[in-house]
């Protein structure tokens, strides 16, 4: 037998199938390459340029390529299954002509070999090239800087080999065992054996409609931000089923009512359309339902990175509303009102001013920290049951602080009577007209004098809970009030003073400050607001948050900008080999009604109309979702403090219109091919 | 006049790299009077699809004229060709083409819808035929539910149902066993009796003997013809059969 006979005859099977082996092959290249950037950003050597939060960065980096080899192993067997199929003619051939099964396994398993080594030289190839690019935009990203020396990872390489040799390794046997179980006359049957007409399901039509309504409800009615990242996965997961419901099935059975009215059915416009369409959707629901979830992951994707990245300086204020901010704890709230704070301010003050600083933007807050379960009338304030949380979505926050320090519109307020509050609630609605504090079966009321609703969504709240800031005349009248009710030393709250200030200076002098108060003052702090060593005055500058923030944004929305690439890839591919079997489908199709009467004109804008709509279903299911998660995610980036609407709203509006760009040129190009399969049939007949 | 008249057909073929030039049809005459029933038989590569397909107006001569009731096809604008196919012509072929989305009844209306008719003036129109081609019972099934015969008789159907001035019919048993090609031809006689004009390209003897008249086709031009007059189909399928044999034997015409 001829040296290399069966390499060569995998090389001459992926060459003349190129069509289908090409595109094939460029995923696999491109994912090899985006791992191998991936892994290269785990690396200490990458790693070492990073300025900030190095570890967050790793992690994140690590995550992201767990995804895409996750992702690799899901998509290239699917695509590969597809090619298998496309080819199982071409077998069944090899098989009449006297190759055993033997035989064939040797054959795509030296495919397997050819593709796996092709993959990995370029992947690797261009993994490395690209993977400066992908460093320089890190590290400009998160504010290092940028070198040009060119770095190679031994490890990396290593690594990205292993993990792919595995993932082909599977794939071969997949193809090797769906082999062993064919026999050559199912291997030469075309795929076209008497189809039978697609029927629709009634059920999993309603049950799709039902779980899709069923998310969206979830997605518009819920409040709380803590609840939303806990049902957003459940939304997320009933999203995906209802959406392969509805385009297997759902769009049948909407086809077939179309076709039970006569009137519309029966129309030059409609007629073919319809009932192709039926066909259609059958054969590629579950291909278009897998573009609408890649197309709808990659929208949340880039939005929310997006609007995280450019919203970490927001956030990061709103964490750290001064450049310097002291928090304490007391442990006794007559010191909010006696004059501690004023001696703590000063001590403050006077280290400052030893270090040559003024001070600007003070800020300072005395508070009283409570937490509460609404019942009907009052609130529930003992520990026990609000620390409970049975009933999540009426749990609130109260912060009880000094009339002076509230600002409403009307500056009469500020003069309260000791039985009178003013309350101004965010995220909720307190429509009553007494407020009643409840321990235990005891009660404190007061009457409340002013009641607006301020919503800052969800940021005034560290845990996102809807919160509640009551004004009295005197924190310290109000506070005995609470305690004498609470015979049973049920009540738990926290006596809070704030301190913050700008300095206006750099982050690095920021840091070197915030250890100089450290050792200058803090303990002296400690010593006059509190004698008891759990709980403290902590210090928190905006530069040290800085680092985190930024490390963590910047590096997610690296990623997220990586896997949309790899997505859009993955969702091209389906779009492509979509078009390429529909277009063997539709040929002969095409013939018989020109022969039967239609013009080439009106078969042509029947079948771009139906490729349209086919086109357009998941962009527009994808549109639909992404407005849907849109108040469920702005309330889970509420929790970082990201409270731009705006921002998230053109982040969300510009990624999706880039996308539906992105998506119509590949249409556009894909549909060139699927013409060209049917008009070239046609006039070989 | 003719209902159909073919004068002096000509078509030649270039070969795509303008090389060669084929001569399909050299100078092809013939005329079909209204209600006749007429065979064309030849031999692979005698130019039967080619004459069919300019029949059809799915081709163009490169030169002679085909006219249908007096009309020019090379006077056919464009964009008429296939609403002139639809209102004129019905066919039937060896492979059904039928569409496999449809139910054999919408594969029926298929050519009516495109002529813009209502549901009820569709399904008034094909109750009789339906009922006569035996095919009532099955128009709710889908192509591949039914057997090749009754495919075929849907495909009568549907070139019956538009009433056309003629039916092309190219190598309408093809596909079918003995015994529904028996059945189909039964039918064909049977439209034909009731006025019917049916052309038909065949190279089965068995089918051509069930027509009014037999035209041979050899090397792109009409050989001879064969009138059935009075005769039975057996004496009339000799004669063609006799026919054949001189043909395939080379013998000038007889």
């Amino acid at each position: 037998m001829k040296k290399f006979f069966y390499p060569r005859l995998a090389w001459d099977g992926l060459r003349k199938n190129r069509q289908l082996s090409r595109p094939y092959l460029l995923t696999c290249i491109c994912m090899v390459a985006v791992f191998y950037i991936l892994s290269f950003l785990t690396t200490p050597i990458a790693l070492s340029l990073v300025p900030v939060g190095t570890a967050i960065v790793r992690d994140i980096m690590n995550l992201g390529r767990y995804v895409i080899l996750a992702f690799s192993l899901i998509f290239l067997y699917y695509t590969y299954s597809f090619l298998l199929r496309r080819r199982s003619r071409e077998f069944g051939l090899y098989n009449v002509l006297g190759m055993g099964k033997r035989n064939l396994v040797r054959i795509i398993t030296w495919e397997n070999v050819i593709t796996f080594a092709i993959a990995m030289t370029c992947g690797l190839f261009l993994g490395i090239l690209l993977s400066k690019l992908a460093e320089l935009g890190l590290v400009n990203l998160l504010g290092g800087t940028i070198d040009f020396v060119f770095r190679v990872d031994a490890t990396a390489i290593w690594q990205t080999v292993l993990y792919y040799a595995l993932i082909f390794g599977l794939l071969m046997l997949s193809a090797v065992i769906r082999t062993a179980r064919a026999n050559a006359v199912s291997l030469m049957k075309t795929e076209n054996a008497g189809e039978k007409p697609p029927k629709g399901n009634w059920l999993f039509a309603i049950l799709g409609v039902l779980i899709l309504g069923g998310a969206y409800y979830i997605a518009l009615t819920v409040q709380n931000p803590v609840t939303a990242i806990l049902l957003f996965f459940i939304a997320v997961l009933m999203v995906i089923l209802a959406t392969y419901l509805l385009l297997v099935t759902g769009s049948v059975k909407l086809c077939r009512v179309l076709q039970v009215n006569k009137g519309y059915y029966y129309k030059a416009k409609h007629f073919v359309s319809v009932s192709s369409m039926a066909f259609r959707m059958k054969r590629n629901g579950a291909g278009l339902a897998s573009i609408c979830i890649i197309a709808t992951m990659i929208l949340v994707m880039i939005s929310t990175t997006t609007c995280m990245w450019f919203g970490a300086e927001d956030s990061l204020r709103k964490t750290y509303p001064r450049e310097i901010n002291f928090t304490a704890n007391l442990n006794d709230p007559q010191k909010l009102t006696d004059d501690t704070p004023d001696k703590a301010a000063s001590m403050i003050l006077n280290e400052l001013q030893k270090n040559g600083i003024t001070p600007k933007n003070i800020q300072e807050q005395r508070l009283i920290d409570l937490s509460g379960v609404r019942k009907d009338g009052f609130i529930q304030c003992d520990y026990e049951t609000a620390s409970m949380g049975a009933d999540f979505n009426s749990l609130l926050e109260i912060y009880m602080v000094p009339s002076d320090s509230i600002e409403t519109s009307d500056n009469s307020l500020l003069d309260l009577a000791a039985d009178e509050v003013v309350v101004i609630t965010d995220g909720m609605d307190y429509p009553d007209d007494t407020l009643t504090l409840a321990m235990g079966e005891k009660t404190r009321s007061w009457k409340i004098r002013h009641y607006e609703r301020k919503d800052t969504n969800g940021d005034t709240s560290q845990m996102g809970f809807p919160t509640m800031t009551v004004a009295v005349s005197d924190l310290a009248t109000a506070v005995k009030g609470l305690e004498d009710a609470d015979d049973e030393g049920r009540l738990k709250y926290q006596s809070q003073w704030c301190y913050g200030f700008d300095t206006g200076l750099s982050d690095a002098e920021n840091t070197d400050l915030h250890i100089t108060l450290s050792h200058n003052v803090r303990p002296n702090l400690n010593e006059l607001f509190t004698e008891d060593a759990t709980r403290w005055i902590s210090i928190d500058t905006r530069a040290e948050g800085s680092a985190d923030f930024y490390g963590t944004y910047g590096s997610l929305f690296f990623i997220g900008i990586l896997l949309s690439i790899v997505f859009v890839f993955a969702a091209v591919l389906i779009i492509y080999y979509k078009q390429i079997s529909e277009g063997y489908e539709d040929a002969k199709r095409f013939d018989i009604m020109q022969k039967v009467g239609m013009t080439k004109k009106e078969i042509r804008s029947s079948i771009s109309s139906q490729l349209l709509t086919v086109f357009a279903l998941p962009l527009a299911f994808a549109g639909l979702h992404l407005i849907f998660a849109f108040p469920m995610i702005r309330k889970m980036l509420a929790l970082l403090h990201l409270t731009n609407v705006t921002l998230f709203m053109s982040t969300t509006i510009i990624s999706f219109v880039v996308f539906a760009l992105f998506y119509g040129i590949v249409y556009v190009l894909t549909s060139g091919i699927y013409y060209r399969i049917v008009s070239g049939s046609s006039q070989n007949d | 006049m003719s209902l159909l008249e073919v004068k002096s057909l000509k078509k030649v073929y270039k070969t795509r790299f303008g090389g060669q030039s084929v001569e399909a049809l050299k100078n092809v005459n013939f005329s079909v009077e209204e209600g006749e029933y007429v065979a064309i038989m030849g031999e692979s590569g005698s130019g039967k699809t080619t004459l069919l397909n300019i029949l059809a107006a799915l081709d163009q001569a490169t030169s002679g004229t085909v006219l249908l009731d007096g009309k020019d096809f090379s006077r056919i604008k464009e964009n008429e060709v296939a609403s002139f196919r639809r209102d004129n012509l019905g066919f039937v072929f060896q492979e059904f083409n039928l569409l496999d989305t449809f139910t054999l009844e919408d594969n029926i209306y298929l050519p009516l819808v495109l002529a813009g008719k209502g549901y009820q003036e569709m399904k008034a129109t094909l109750m009789p035929i339906a009922v006569s081609l035996g095919i009532e019972s099955l128009l709710k099934k889908y192509p591949y539910e039914v057997s090749g015969g009754q495919k075929q008789r849907a495909a009568v159907a549907r070139a019956l149902i538009t009433q056309p001035r003629i039916i092309l019919a190219d190598e309408p048993t093809g596909a079918l066993d003995s015994k529904s090609s028996d059945e189909l031809l039964s039918l064909f006689a049977d439209v034909n009796r009731m006025g019917q004009t049916i052309l038909m390209v065949t190279h089965s003897a068995r089918a051509a003997s069930r027509s009014g008249r037999v035209l041979f086709i050899r090397d792109g031009e009409v050989f001879h013809q064969l009138y059935r007059g009075e005769e039975s189909d057996e004496l009339f399928y000799q004669k063609i059969v006799d026919t054949l044999t001189l043909l395939a034997q080379g013998g000038e015409r007889a």
